[in-house]
């Protein structure tokens, strides 16, 4: 599915000596099957901006289009629109609650009236597509380790078999082997299912190494919004943001600062680790 | 009973271990709904450990390892089941030391917004010295004092909801320095914040650490913070399975990923060029770059 914000606006508390405007003049086209990441500082807007995408919150100004359709429009099925974008909150583990690990993944589909025979495939499924074992079906999900809960948390979502999944910081609290499996998988499931998926990071070596576009929020405001070199090369403007580029692109420009490499748009650890290498061969 | 020795040797024997792990076992018990016994989990297993007034100790270790129960035994949130824990050399099993315990060892927590109370920001951190009775005049010049050392005096007025993420973990801590503790324990205080909050955080805890000689035990998932500990140690399933010079740590990469870890950027780009010795900062990545090329 594609999206497209044209000129949104959030206006939070109106009237109240409390308002805030969240997002102003948000505008930008997202394709069918692109990986977005989503970067900014706290109170960016960022969490606004995406519970936006599934009808959680409503723009107080400006239009939202899926597939070229207004979801603000009395016609438009705001049920199917839930069920197509599929939002994992921060902690999704925290919103676990059934007694087995099965029923929890199940309840989405069996919320959307789907057959239960239906709904028990579709289980199965997003517990495999998370790498969840068939053995823990029965199991209680609050005896699993906080890895494993993340993973059912995100295969609940999977299940309703959403065009979008959006994802807002999925690898926060994970140690780095836990955060570098869930990153893969969510790449892997991208590819296999050919949905569009938007990750919100605070982690720029992360946003760096998967995704393709990268628009970064600032005070309510679509700041910038292109390529992971386009956007990171404006290295100050983003430092000025509280925001960052990755360590590696950092160590690069120090290299070069000193004369030893010509390169400094690095992003990944692979493109440094064949730069430096090739020029250690040439010596 | 330790012979009778003066106070001098005493206070010199305490500051070796302001915080004593002595063969703590910890299990957490659950119960069935008449009370049998369902299953136990073991989250420290005989575990045995010193840290030195003014040190700077980084925890690490997967999810699960044991960490968090670890902290908060600390300032006694958690009692052993087996073993002893010794902060300033009380005992956290003694109840009427308690109160006592909590004000040598203050702890920040991993998400900010769990720990903001008040209105103000002051009132924030003055609800910490508020409970212990300190007076009104020296409460002042303690809050106040901490609010200058996390720079944000300027703010006190205002309210802490208005923060960023790093400022109200700074918020948080300057609660904690108004109690004049000897140690502080982050459990994972920069998990939930942006690049700038993560720096902010890590920045302080040095600062207090170096300028301060406030000891600091630093848990997270973060490589890149630990690179200026003291020593580091690595838990695996309640035990310590590694520990070291950051340098010694970092320079066993494979053991350490094994264990679910991974190395700081710029030591795993060093190794997989084939950098000679470990590299731990961009400054020793370019001068260890520099001589290869040579």
């Amino acid at each position: 599915m594609s999206i497209t914000f044209d000129r949104v606006e959030h206006l939070y508390g109106k009237g109240t000596s409390f308002e805030k405007m969240a997002l102003k003049d948000v505008s930008f086209h997202i394709r069918d099957g692109e990986f977005v990441g989503i970067i900014g500082h706290t109170g960016s807007g960022k969490s606004t901006l995406i519970q936006h995408m599934n009808g959680l919150l409503k723009c107080t100004g400006g239009n939202i289009y899926y597939d070229g359709k207004d979801i603000s429009d009395k016609e438009y099925d705001r049920k199917t629109l839930r069920q197509n974008v599929g939002i994992v909150f921060q902690y999704p583990e925290h919103q676990l609650f059934e007694a087995t690990v099965g029923k929890d993944v199940a309840f989405g589909p069996n919320n959307l009236g789907i057959p239960e025979l239906q709904a028990e495939v579709r289980t199965y499924e997003a517990l495999k597509s998370v790498g969840i074992d068939d053995s823990l079906l029965d199991v209680s999900p609050f005896d699993l380790s906080g890895g494993q809960k993340r993973r059912v948390a995100i295969a609940g979502v999977l299940a309703m078999k959403p065009k979008v999944l959006v994802l807002d910081e999925p690898a926060a609290g994970l140690d780095p082997m836990g955060r570098r499996d869930i990153l893969n998988m969510i790449a892997e499931i991208r590819r296999r299912e050919n949905i569009t998926v938007i990750l919100v990071s605070h982690s720029m070596e992360d946003v760096a190494e998967y995704v393709d576009r990268i628009m970064v929020m600032n005070d309510g405001a679509l700041a910038m919004d292109g390529t992971v070199r386009e956007v990171f090369e404006r290295k100050e403007e983003l430092e000025e943001m509280g925001l960052s580029v990755p360590q590696i692109t950092l160590l690069m420009q120090d290299l070069k600062d000193e004369g030893l490499v010509n390169e400094t748009s690095i992003y990944t650890m692979d493109e440094a680790v064949r730069i430096l290498s090739q020029r250690l061969l040439k010596r | 009973m330790l012979p009778c020795i003066g106070q001098e040797e005493a206070r010199i024997e305490r500051d070796k271990a302001l915080v004593r792990f002595e063969n703590v076992t910890f299990e957490y018990i659950r119960r069935d709904e008449e009370g049998n016994v369902d299953s136990i989990t073991t989250a420290l297993d005989d575990l045995s450990l010193h840290i030195k007034k003014g040190e700077f100790v980084a925890i690490l270790g997967s999810n699960g390892s044991g960490k968090s129960t670890f902290a908060r035994h600390i300032n006694a949130l958690l009692k052993p089941t087996e073993g002893k824990v010794l902060i300033a050399g009380m005992d956290t099993g003694d109840d009427d030391k308690v109160l006592d315990i909590r004000q040598h060892a203050g702890m920040v927590f991993q998400n900010p917004d769990n720990q903001i109370i008040a209105e103000t920001i002051e009132e924030d951190v003055a609800f910490g010295p508020e409970n212990m009775g300190v007076p009104t005049a020296e409460m002042r010049q303690r809050v106040d004092d901490a609010l200058k050392r996390v720079g944000l005096y300027k703010k006190r007025l205002a309210s802490p909801n208005r923060l960023s993420g790093g400022q109200k973990q700074k918020v948080a801590i300057a609660g904690i320095l108004a109690m004049k503790p000897e140690c502080i324990i982050f459990d994972e205080p920069t998990a939930m914040l942006d690049p700038s909050g993560r720096r902010m955080i890590v920045e302080t805890a040095q600062k207090l650490n170096k300028k301060d000689g406030i000891t600091i035990i630093l848990i997270t998932h973060n490589m890149e913070e630990t690179v200026g500990a003291d020593r580091i140690i690595v838990l695996e399933k309640g035990q310590i399975v590694m520990e070291g010079t950051p340098r010694q740590v970092f320079s066993k990469g494979d053991r350490l990923k094994e264990l679910g870890m991974e190395l700081p950027v710029v030591t795993e780009l060093a190794q997989r060029i084939g950098l000679s010795g470990c590299v731990l900062t961009r400054e020793e990545f370019v001068d260890a770059y520099k001589k290869a090329l040579r």
